[in-house]
């Protein structure tokens, strides 16, 4: 069973299991089309045979790829299978060549060759759309078909990258028999929000689910949570409760007041978030309205021994009606602290409450998960 | 459409002498930064900030829609300019502000004209 990296995502996917392949149907013109890269990434870092077949660029530029990100693909158990030196007629450093690009069958050869000497490996094609042009589309489609067959026999797991040209239906939709499960990959709008939509799983119910992501050098592939605004009345902790959470935090107080947008990225098992915390006094009102739209989450945060701020606190949350929301109740570690039932009765909003201490950071991240998990159930469910 | 963005800002840089530049959406999002070892996706925040502040404190004395929000620091100045209704250019420069605005003014709208496209 392998992974593919994005906890939701392999939630979804009930993980990947032996002998089965995964096809990444990549919009064209997306910021980064190589997605099998980063999943093979995450699986040589636990120890899993890569395979890595070049077809479409030079291993020196893959080895610069991976290198953005962090990996120092020399330092890992990958063999690489290279069709690109051949094409252009250079020499390769590469284990395995494949003498003729243009033929599949040559891939084929190779590929069994390194299948008979690997126990169990991830098998990472870039690009299927790229044979598909070097080796006519049928012909490639036909072959990778066999090495499917082959991996699923000897229990590898294949991941290919497929640049979604407009190809004829009748190829299409014999590229979606192929695949034990088909992720497509697409961008949402100019901004840069881009989502992964499950469209087959053939061991599994996750079709149709989807996350939204983003690709960070040198960080790589997170589900992404492009906004969540944190508000809450004045002294209730806000900033500290950002500050807890986040792994870069900027803030703009003077006198021990927030007088602007307060920002924070979150990095958390996965996910990448940003959060804009928004200053409680009325005067800011106007930032509220232009920095809260398009926000996919709320935090609330309050005095757990302030009582007689929660009815503001209410009235805040009343511009963010529909959202995901939160409620942290802060400072719960003081003696005269409300507890959680206590503020859910005087509160009554139906939004789950997490106690928070954000100078020990208890349940901080309790609270950033639960939110998390009811933006995704959001986004999910349209 | 990242690449759309990236020659949008290779043109100003080619014209004007700036030092990084970003898009930023209206809202505080980073649409695209070449912005070195600065974190972009705050310096985007921030930037959305000042514009969005300048335009309330504008609007409160009835002056409109500031054309343009200078930062004056110790050596280089930030300088943000809105690009239509979504987005807002942000640039970090030494010039003078007489010497770039008119070619910011273009960069700002053709980063209009982008996302209106998509």
């Amino acid at each position: 069973m392998i992974e593919i990296g994005l906890p939701k995502l392999d939630e979804y996917l009930n993980g990947i299991p032996d002998g089965k392949t995964v096809l990444f149907h990549i919009e064209p013109g997306m910021e980064e089309s190589n997605i099998a890269m980063h999943v093979l990434y995450n699986n040589i870092k636990k120890g899993i045979k890569g395979i890595y077949v070049v077809s479409e660029t030079s291993l020196k530029n893959v080895e610069r790829k991976f290198a953005e990100y962090g990996c120092n693909i020399k330092e890992y158990d990958i063999i690489f299978i290279d069709g690109y030196s051949s094409l252009i007629g250079a020499p390769s450093d590469a284990e395995y060549i494949v003498e003729e690009p243009h033929d599949i069958r040559c891939y084929e050869d190779v590929l069994l060759e390194v299948f008979d000497k690997v126990e169990k490996g991830i098998v990472v094609f870039d690009s299927l759309s790229n044979l598909m042009d070097m080796c006519g589309e049928r012909d490639a489609l036909e072959g990778i078909e066999r090495i499917n067959n082959e991996i699923s026999k000897a229990g590898h797991n294949g991941v290919y990258n497929f640049i979604a040209w407009p190809y004829k239906e009748s190829i299409l939709y014999r590229v979606r028999r192929i695949f034990n499960a088909i992720i497509e990959v697409k961008s949402l709008d100019a901004i840069g929000r881009q989502v992964m939509e499950i469209k087959k799983h053939d061991w599994g119910n996750g079709e149709g689910k989807k996350i939204e992501f983003k690709i960070f050098k040198p960080d790589g592939i997170r589900i992404y949570i492009p906004k969540i605004t944190v508000i809450g009345p004045a002294k209730s902790g806000k900033t500290a409760f950002i500050k807890a959470l986040s792994r870069e935090f900027t803030s703009v107080d003077r006198l021990g007041t927030t007088v602007g947008i307060e920002h924070g990225i979150v990095d958390y098992k996965g996910y990448r978030a940003e959060i804009f915390g928004i200053p409680s006094y009325e005067r800011f009102q106007p930032l509220i309205d232009k920095f809260g739209s398009s926000s996919m989450g709320v935090f609330l945060v309050i005095d757990a021994t302030a009582p007689h701020t929660f009815q503001q606190a209410k009235e805040m949350l009343s511009k963010f009606q529909n959202l995901p929301c939160v409620i942290v109740a802060n400072k719960s570690d003081l003696p005269n602290a409300l507890s959680k039932e206590e503020i859910k009765n005087r509160m009554s909003i139906d939004a789950p409450v997490v106690e928070v201490n954000s100078v020990s950071k208890r349940g901080v991240y309790e609270a950033f998960e639960i939110l998390a998990n009811k933006i995704m159930e959001c986004l999910n469910a349209g | 459409m990242k690449e759309i963005y990236k020659k949008i800002i290779n043109d100003l840089e080619s014209k004007a002498n700036i030092e990084g530049a970003c898009i930023v959406s209206r809202d505080g999002l980073l649409i695209y930064s070449n912005m070195k070892d600065v974190h972009a996706e705050s310096f985007a925040a921030m930037s959305a900030t000042l514009l969005s502040s300048a335009e309330v404190a504008m609007d409160e004395i009835k002056e409109g829609v500031p054309k343009i929000v200078v930062v004056e620091g110790k050596n280089r100045k930030i300088v943000a300019m809105g690009a239509g209704p979504n987005a807002l250019l942000a640039v970090v420069t030494k010039s003078n502000i007489e010497e770039i605005y008119e070619v910011l003014e273009k960069t700002a709208k053709e980063i209009s004209e982008a996302l209106g496209k998509k």
